[in-house]
């Protein structure tokens, strides 16, 4: 093919290297073992990030309640225990709805999916409220973030959880504007993630004693 | 891998199902049995939600790391609670004077 003289082409058709799209990581080419994982590649990095800090958070809690097993033991019996079981309630059923958005989205139904989305997020934000008044009351009850080695690293690890519910609550507002396969399948697989870190910080904090 | 309706509500139920017998059972003895039903449980409810949910049951060998990686955590703070246990009787009576008196450790 002949040197093109770009100033003579239609406007529409003068794209250079920088209009051109990036290019997509296919499912089996660039990111390997990971290409065989489910939804973008990036978010299983994240997901295994996330699970990684917060395990060892959780090792360190393990280890500073080592030190003195009776100051956490008598700490751990200050918490509300029937608020932390309707929190794993409400985002299992959160979940719930989330992976029925995906399933609603990946059959082309972008109106269901978006009311899946919400409900997820709804519950989403009941967890927030439950988890605000459940850190109100103990801090009433004058355990804060300085009061025991307990109470710092509870307040730390379940206030990192919630700032990724917050995070989550907005990817998934993000994705229901969008209601495209791929974004909804990304947005609820970190929602997903949100709701399995909690499956293991609730009953390392509240139930094993 | 597309799930179908039932098999999500399935695992919704499932998950919902071993919570609440956990939260039935929470204010049981603390013990080993205690401490292994509560891993147990944790770790089976990260298990479906890594395979049903997040969709590993699609690639078996992530489902597995994943997996293992939670239960080492559970397992790792479960065994930690074994090797230093809590001293029950001194609890107790710790508990007790935090309720009359308000002053943990007072016996000590």
């Amino acid at each position: 093919m002949g040197k093109v003289d770009r100033d003579r082409l239609p406007h529409h058709c003068r794209m250079n290297a920088a209009d051109t799209p990036a290019p997509v990581a296919t499912a089996d080419s660039d990111w390997g073992p990971l290409s065989a994982l489910p939804g973008h590649p990036l978010m299983w990095v994240l997901i295994g990030s996330e699970l990684a800090v917060f395990g060892l958070a959780l090792l360190g809690y393990a280890g500073a309640r080592a030190r003195d097993p009776l100051g956490f033991a008598l700490a751990q019996d200050n918490l509300d225990r029937l608020a932390g079981v309707a929190n794993t309630a409400l985002l299992l059923a959160s979940g719930f709805f989330a992976a029925l958005a995906n399933r609603a989205a990946h059959a082309g139904e972008a109106a269901p999916a978006r009311g899946w989305l919400a409900a997820a997020a709804l519950l989403g934000l009941g967890f927030l409220g439950v988890k605000g008044f459940e850190y109100s009351g103990e801090i009433a009850a004058g355990h804060d973030i300085d009061s025991s080695p307990f109470f710092t690293l509870y307040f730390l690890v379940t206030g990192f959880h919630a700032l990724h519910v917050v995070l989550g609550l907005i990817i998934l507002g993000i994705v229901a504007r969008l209601a495209t396969p791929a974004a909804v399948e990304t947005g609820t697989a970190f929602w997903h993630m949100v709701d399995l870190i909690w499956l293991v910080v609730f009953p390392c904090l509240y139930l094993m004693r | 891998m597309r799930r179908t309706f039932s098999s999500l509500v399935q695992a919704f139920l499932l998950l919902l199902t071993l919570s609440l017998a956990l939260a039935f059972a929470a204010e049981a003895q603390a013990s080993a049995l205690w401490l292994a039903a509560v891993t147990l449980a944790a770790a089976l409810k990260t298990r479906i939600v890594l395979a049903r949910y997040l969709g590993l049951d699609a690639a078996p060998g992530a489902l597995a790391g994943f997996f293992a990686a939670t239960f080492l955590v559970l397992a790792l703070v479960a065994g930690s609670i074994l090797v230093f246990p809590t001293p029950i009787h001194q609890a107790r009576g710790n508990a007790h004077l935090v309720a009359t008196t308000g002053a943990p450790g007072a016996n000590e």
